[in-house]
């Protein structure tokens, strides 16, 4: 039977909500660093990205956060500061050389700041640096995008090459209710996904395949604390289906792949890739008023999306619109206000039929533009109470 | 065409710090090209077929035409000259080839015919052909039957398909025939009246042109470094490679480290990367390779493994790259990738059981310094 609606269920994933951050303190960061006073521009620039904690001091001892499942520690020693992660053992039961391999090829590479090291058999991610050299810029590169690499990869080093864990964070497991429902909203997507994608092969529709890989990504990231081994090769794959750039019968053989795999998982196996991780900065990019307007304001895209709930084309139209409002949650974080409106959107249009799900959400946009720009403003208030 | 060897041809590519381009021999010593694949550099890098590069002297440019000769440092006797065709009486569909180095690729030739002999654009005339012309063509022949050169290859029209356009060869032949005459080292063509201009100043001695306003002045100044290539070309020098030999286009340089490949690019607005592909992995032992290529000896520099490749990488922050009280130690790291990639694919291959990587000239030197 054809798919007549989208289930928009309630995400159990936490959110991670948008604190501002104080662009002032980076300036001064730079400015220090500028200067040649690496210390303060150091300290300015940990202050600067870590908004909501208190790290301590660098230049009194090692520092420490976490990063979900990665514990990333940051030592100053004279002029030398180092930022390491650990990511996994090696023992006598991994597949040693195809896990060395993986993190020459796939872990280490050029243009990078951090790469993979072998201390004996532990595997950590490095960098080390003059503090001198340590622009406030470096400070952000490493100290966001390492942790996040590890964060990736330490769970699918285990369960692919056998690795044992390295001090790893354990992550909170999921109360039984939050397990049901993880499963029942893992269950639904991967059937959605799938009808969709019978319609996308019935359709030949370039745009309908867009949308729907992207839709197969973000429900998915959106709603469920989803982490490690599984998220790992949804991840992978969409590296493939969702890729525009890519011959699309290559994207369609990936996304029907994943979909079996993923309908095939055990719930024993979905179970250990579920866990509400602990993150010291949020591994979402900032959402803005200008990502909105981006995404769900007046534009080429809205205009196609309008134009086919006109022309009778209600599935694509409300695939298009649900998409997004689950890109905008599962990539973005965002202040409470925005989020809560970008979440009642999408219980609104839950298991509606197309039709109305696309006349809802394009009104409701307008409702959700109206509260970015009204953050903003505030925003823009305190910035100048402050000054 | 079909049964001539174009490799014994006299066509060579030329690489700046601004992009790459093709040329030919108009004697043994000389290369025609065009002035937009040269200027504004005094000196370029000419690349032969066993991938040496040499460097040639700008000598004589036309910006108007478009035209540059370039001189050899010594004379190339193993390739065939180029003659440039006194006839000017071209008709359309007569057969013509290009030869040229298109998106970097080896030496190619394509086919197709003269689609207008003489198509006015602007205030200039130009010979029209359907051959296919892509970026890298520019400065090579056109040449006809008789391989005699028709034209200088210049564009294409970008918004069309087999559109492409070549100076004609009696422009070509006025601009060759001038230059046999030159003295000066360095001159570039009055846009106005074509007379020599062989130094700096405002107005043309012939014509009364102002040179100012017309742009020749900035020829004779040496070109604005960024500060990226600046930095790179500082650290290149300290290390004895000439700058002017490693430009690959535009913030980019390749060359040789003996036998090792080095390759400085910026991936990003943030990072400029120096990359050395050493070797492939043999098929034993390839633990005890992977942990050594993981070892933190090698810090600063780091292996990866891209395509079965190992490489040797060097990441430079930009801000560094900006702040410059930290030149010389950045300059020094870069020096000593450069010295130690050529060691290092010996001892991968020699003693790690690893095979060279198809860019390392690891077994053409070896049979060139056999007995």
């Amino acid at each position: 039977m054809a798919i007549t609606s989208l289930s928009c269920p309630a995400p159990i994933r936490r959110l991670f909500h948008a604190t501002k951050t104080d662009y002032e303190l980076l300036e001064q960061a730079i400015a220090a660093h500028e200067a040649g006073d690496a210390r303060t521009a150091l300290s300015l620039s940990l202050r600067h990205l870590f908004t909501d904690l208190e790290l301590g001091d660098p230049f009194e001892g090692p520092v420490s956060f976490v990063q979900g499942s990665s514990r990333v520690t940051l030592r100053v020693e004279g002029d030398d500061v180092e930022v390491k992660v650990p990511l996994v053992q090696l023992t006598d039961d991994s597949v040693t050389t195809a896990a060395l391999r993986f993190l020459l090829s796939r872990v280490a590479g050029s243009g990078q700041l951090y790469q993979p090291q072998l201390e004996g058999d532990a595997v950590y991610l490095v960098y080390r640096d003059r503090l001198k050299r340590l622009h406030p810029y470096k400070v952000k590169e490493v100290l966001r995008q390492m942790p996040f690499d590890a964060d990736r990869y330490d769970d699918w080093m285990v369960a692919e090459f056998k690795c044992a864990s390295l001090d790893r964070e354990p992550l909170e497991a999921l109360s039984d209710d939050e397990r049901t429902a993880a499963q029942s909203v893992w269950e639904v997507h991967w059937r959605e996904v799938e009808e969709l994608f019978k319609e996308a092969q019935r359709r030949r529709s370039m745009w309908f395949l867009n949308e729907l890989t992207a839709f197969a990504i973000y429900r998915i990231r959106h709603a469920l604390p989803i982490t490690g081994y599984v998220w790992c090769r949804i991840d992978d794959a969409g590296d493939t289906f969702n890729d525009t750039q890519i011959d699309p019968s290559q994207r369609e053989a990936a996304l029907i792949k994943c979909i079996r795999e993923m309908r095939n998982l055990s719930s024993e196996d979905l179970d250990g890739s579920l866990g509400h991780g602990r993150y010291a900065l949020s591994p979402f990019a900032e959402g803005t008023v200008d990502v909105l307007e981006n995404h769900i304001g007046d534009g080429p895209y809205l205009d196609t999306v309008t134009r086919l709930h006109n022309g009778g084309r209600y599935m694509e139209a409300a695939l298009a619109l649900v998409g997004t409002y689950h890109f905008l949650l599962g990539r973005f974080s965002w202040p409470p206000e925005l989020e809560r409106r970008l979440l009642e959107g999408l219980a609104r249009v839950s298991d509606k039929p197309w039709r109305e799900a696309s006349s809802t959400l394009l009104h409701h946009r307008h409702a959700v533009l109206d509260d970015g720009e009204d953050e903003e403003e505030e925003a823009a208030e305190e910035q100048g109470e402050d000054r | 065409m079909s049964e001539i060897d174009i490799e014994s041809w006299g066509v060579f590519q030329i690489f700046t710090g601004g992009g790459t381009g093709t040329s030919f021999l108009i004697d043994d010593r000389h290369l025609l090209t065009n002035c937009h694949v040269v200027a504004p550099y005094p000196k370029v890098a000419v690349e032969m077929r066993d991938k040496r590069r040499v460097v040639g002297d700008v000598r004589r440019i036309n910006p108007q035409r478009d035209l540059a000769i370039v001189e050899l440092e010594a004379p190339l006797e193993d390739f065939e000259v180029f003659v440039l065709s006194e006839e000017g009486q071209l008709r359309a569909k007569q057969p013509v080839s290009i030869l040229g180095f298109p998106v970097g690729l080896p030496l190619s030739l394509t086919e197709g015919v003269v689609s207008h002999p003489r198509q006015l654009l602007g205030d200039q005339h130009y010979l029209q052909t359907d051959a296919a012309i892509n970026p890298g063509n520019s400065g090579g022949p056109i040449l006809d039957d008789g391989h005699q050169v028709v034209g200088v290859t210049t564009c294409k029209h970008r918004g069309a398909d087999l559109v492409g356009f070549g100076i004609p060869s009696p422009d070509a032949h006025r601009f060759v025939d001038s230059f046999r005459g030159q003295e000066a080292s360095f001159g570039v063509e009055c846009p106005a009246c074509e007379d020599l201009v062989e130094e700096a100043k405002r107005y043309c001695d012939s014509c009364g042109s102002n040179l100012d306003e017309l742009g020749v002045l900035s020829h004779f100044e040496a070109p604005d470094l960024h500060p990226v290539v600046a930095f790179v070309e500082g650290a290149l020098t300290r290390a004895d490679i000439d700058p002017v030999l490693a430009r690959h286009g535009r913030q980019n340089w390749s060359f040789h480290s003996g036998s090792a490949p080095i390759k400085i690019w910026c991936c990003c607005s943030e990072h400029v990367c120096l990359s050395s592909p050493l070797a492939r992995p043999g098929k034993r032992a390839l633990g005890d390779l992977f942990r050594y290529l993981l070892s933190p000896e090698h810090e600063p520099y780091a292996f990866d493994l891209h395509r079965n490749i190992i490489s040797l990488n060097l990441t430079i922050h930009m801000a560094d790259v900006f702040a410059q009280h930290d030149h010389d130690e950045l300059g020094d790291q870069m020096a000593e990738l450069i010295k130690r990639a050529d060691a290092l694919d010996n001892k991968l291959i020699d003693e790690m059981g690893c095979v060279p990587a198809p860019e390392t000239q690891l077994t053409f030197l070896k049979e060139d310094s056999a007995p």
